[in-house]
C-alpha cells in the first residue's frame, strides 16, 4: 500500500508541475492559447 | 605551517587550477553544444530510443521531455531500492523502506542527495552504481542542459525554440561528464581513494575493540559526486571518511572538482553569446562571494571562544585534524555556495557565525557558482533583475545580452525568485508548528530552529549538505522532504525555460548609447547588490531568530 501512495505521490507532484508549467505559459502568453 | 598560511597557499593553488581550466573547458562545452555532428555511438543512442535528434523543441516541449524523463527516473530508482534485496550485489541488505526508498529516490534526480540513511549500512553496490552514481551523472546533465537551453534564449531570435533535450543531455554526459569523471577518479583513486568490491571487512582496533569495515567502488563515484555537484557519500561520514577522501591532496582536489564545471560555465555562456567580458562579469560575482564566504567561514571556526575550542587553537569540534579549519573552511564555503552537499566536517559543530554562512550561501540560490547549471540559469535570472532595476534607477529601458527586459521576462524573473523561499519557509513553518517534526529537533532554542531552516533550506536549492541534530528518517522529513527537493528543483526550472523561450521569440537589439553595459564592475557590484539584498529580504527574520541569536547569546 504505502508503494502505491510513493508512486502515486511521484506521479501527482510532477502533474503538478507540469500543470504549472501549463498555468504560467497561458497566463504569461495568453496569445498563444 | 601556520593554518593562516595553509589557507592562502591552498585558496591560490585551487584558483590556478580553475583559472587553467577555465577557458578550455567552458570553449569546450560551448562547441558540444553547439555542434551539428553527432558521434557514432550518440546516432545509435537516438535511433535505440527512436529521438529524431533534428528536432528542435519549444520550451514547453524541453520541458516535458525533461519532466518525463526525470519522473521515469524517480520511478525506477525508487523500484531498485524497493527490490534490493532480490538484486546482484546487495550484500544481503533488506530492501530499503518506502519512506526512505522515495526520499532517496527524489534527492538523488534532484541533483541534491539528502541522504536519511547510511550508505554502508544500507544499500548494496548495485544500487549505488547503477542507481545513485547513474543519477549523479544524468541530474548533473539535466541541470546543464537547462542553463545552455537559457542561454539559446539569448543568442537566438524570433524562434520559441532552445534546442533539443534528449540530443543535450545525451551529449554532455557521453562528451563532458564521463571523461572527466574518468580522469578524476583515477586521481582520486591514485590519491587513496579505494575502488574495490571487498564488501565486509572484520577487524581489530588497536584498543582490541571490533570493527566491521565496508570496501566498495568509491573514488569512481566520488569523483562525480563532487564534480556533478551532487554530494551523496558512499559512507555516512561523507567526504570526512577517510576512503572517500584519504589527506590533504584528495580534499583539495575535490574542492577543485566541486568548483571546475560550475564556474566554467561562465566560459561557455560568454562564448556562445560570443561576448567573453559577460561571461567574466558573472565569474566575477561568484568569485568574490565565493571566496568571502570561505574567508568568513574559516576566520569564524578558527576563533577560540570557550574552553574545549581554547586548548584546540580553533573550534575543532566535528572537523577532521588531516584537513584542519583551512581545509574545513573551504570545503564548506565551496560545497554550500555550489549544490554539492558534500561535507568534510560537521555543519552542525561550527561555530553560530560559521554555520550562519553556509546557511546563507544556501538561501543565497546557490548561485555563486551554484549548481552545475543550476548555478548559471540562477545567475542570469539575477542579471535580468538587476538590470531592471538599474534600468529603474537610471530610467533606461532594460536589456541584456541583446534582448529586451519587458514586463513578461520580470514576471518568470520574480516567480522563478519567489518559489525557493516559499517551499523552504513553507515546509519549515509547518514543521515548527507541528508536534511530531518538532520532535526531531535534537537542541532546542535557536540552534534547533537553525537545524529545521537549514534541512529544508539544503533540500529545497537540492544542496543536500546535513546540519546534523535533526532526525529526519521519520515518515514526515521522508515525504515532505522528497517534496521539497522536487518542486525546488523543477518548478524554478519551468520558470527558467519559460524565460528562455520568451527571450528567444524576441528580435535581438543592438547594444545603444541607453544600453547598461553589462560586463563592467559597476554591473558586477550591482549584481552582489542585488542578491544580497533579495536574501536579506527573505531570510533574515529567520537568520535572526537562529544563528544571530545564538551566536549574539
Amino acid at each position: 500500500v504505502l508503494d502505491l501512495l510513493y508512486i502515486g505521490l511521484t506521479i501527482v507532484v510532477f502533474a503538478a508541475v507540469l500543470l504549472a508549467g501549463y498555468l504560467v505559459a497561458a497566463l504569461l502568453h495568453p496569445e498563444r492559447f | 605551517m601556520s593554518p593562516a598560511l595553509a589557507g592562502f597557499l591552498q585558496v591560490g593553488l585551487l584558483i590556478v587550477a580553475l583559472a587553467v581550466c577555465y577557458r578550455p573547458l567552458g570553449n569546450y562545452i560551448a562547441r558540444v553544444m553547439t555542434t551539428d555532428k553527432h558521434w557514432r555511438p550518440e546516432r545509435r543512442l537516438y535511433k535505440l530510443m527512436g529521438i529524431d535528434a533534428a528536432a528542435d523543441q519549444s520550451w514547453g516541449a524541453y520541458l516535458r521531455s525533461m519532466l518525463a524523463f526525470s519522473a521515469i527516473s524517480v520511478l525506477f530508482l525508487y523500484g531498485m531500492e524497493r527490490l534490493q534485496h532480490f538484486l546482484l550485489l546487495s550484500l544481503g541488505f533488506p530492501n530499503v523502506p518506502p519512506a526512505l526508498a522515495w526520499n532517496t529516490a527524489a534527492s538523488f534526480v534532484t541533483n541534491t542527495n539528502w541522504q536519511n540513511y547510511s550508505g554502508e549500512s544500507t544499500l548494496g553496490y548495485l544500487v549505488q552504481m547503477s542507481g545513485l552514481a547513474v543519477q549523479n551523472f544524468l541530474s548533473a546533465g539535466v541541470g546543464i542542459v537547462v542553463a545552455i537551453a537559457m542561454i539559446r534564449g539569448f543568442i537566438r531570435s524570433r524562434t520559441g525554440n532552445l534546442g533539443n533535450f534528449w540530443v543535450d543531455l545525451t551529449r554532455i554526459t557521453l562528451r563532458v561528464l564521463i571523461p572527466l569523471a574518468i580522469v578524476g577518479g583515477l586521481v582520486l583513486a591514485a590519491g587513496g581513494a579505494i575502488e574495490n568490491f571487498a564488501s565486509f571487512h572484520s577487524l581489530t582496533t588497536l584498543a582490541g575493540g571490533h570493527q566491521t569495515m565496508v570496501g566498495g567502488p568509491v573514488a569512481s563515484q566520488e569523483v562525480i559526486k563532487e564534480m556533478g555537484n551532487n554530494g551523496g557519500g558512499f559512507f555516512n561520514a561523507n567526504s570526512s571518511h577517510p576512503f572517500e577522501n584519504p589527506n590533504p591532496f584528495t580534499n583539495i582536489f575535490e574542492i577543485f572538482l566541486i568548483l571546475l564545471i560550475p564556474f566554467a560555465l561562465c566560459r561557455t555562456f560568454g562564448k556562445m553569446v560570443k561576448d567573453n567580458r559577460q561571461g567574466y562579469a558573472l565569474l566575477a560575482v561568484m568569485v568574490i562571494i565565493w571566496l568571502v564566504s570561505a574567508a568568513g567561514v574559516t576566520f569564524f571556526e578558527a576563533q577560540h571562544a570557550g574552553l574545549a575550542p581554547q586548548l584546540a587553537h580553533a573550534a575543532m569540534e566535528g572537523k577532521e585534524v588531516r584537513f584542519g579549519i583551512p581545509g574545513s573552511g573551504l570545503f564548506a564555503a565551496s560545497t554550500t555556495v555550489t549544490s554539492t552537499g558534500a561535507v568534510n566536517s560537521f555543519h552542525d559543530s561550527f561555530t553560530p557565525f560559521g554555520g550562519g554562512i553556509v546557511l546563507f550561501n544556501m538561501m543565497m540560490g546557490e548561485v555563486t557558482p551554484g549548481g552545475v547549471g543550476a548555478g548559471m540559469y540562477g545567475i542570469l535570472i539575477l542579471a535580468i533583475i538587476t538590470v531592471f532595476v538599474g534600468g529603474l534607477m537610471v530610467g533606461r529601458t532594460p536589456e541584456y545580452i541583446g534582448k529586451k527586459i519587458r514586463p513578461t521576462e520580470m514576471k518568470y524573473a520574480a516567480l522563478y525568485m519567489l518559489t525557493m523561499p516559499t517551499i523552504v519557509l513553507f515546509f519549515a513553518a509547518l514543521s515548527i508548528a507541528l508536534k511530531v517534526p518538532r520532535a526531531s529537533i535534537l537542541n532546542p532554542g535557536p540552534h534547533g530552529l537553525t537545524e529545521i531552516m537549514y534541512a529544508f533550506t539544503s533540500m529545497t536549492n537540492n544542496n543536500g549538505s546535513a546540519f546534523a541534530g535533526l532526525t529526519t528518517n521519520t515518515a514526515w522529513y521522508n515525504t515532505t522532504g522528497g517534496i521539497a527537493m522536487l518542486l525546488g528543483r523543477f518548478v524554478p526550472e519551468i520558470f527558467a525555460l519559460g524565460l528562455a523561450g520568451s527571450l528567444a521569440r524576441q528580435q535581438s537589439v543592438p547594444a545603444s548609447v541607453g544600453t547598461m553595459p553589462t560586463h563592467k564592475p559597476l554591473f558586477v557590484g550591482m549584481v552582489i547588490g542585488v542578491i544580497l539584498i533579495i536574501v536579506g529580504l527573505t531570510f533574515f527574520p529567520a537568520l535572526a531568530l537562529g544563528p544571530f541569536a545564538e551566536g549574539l547569546h
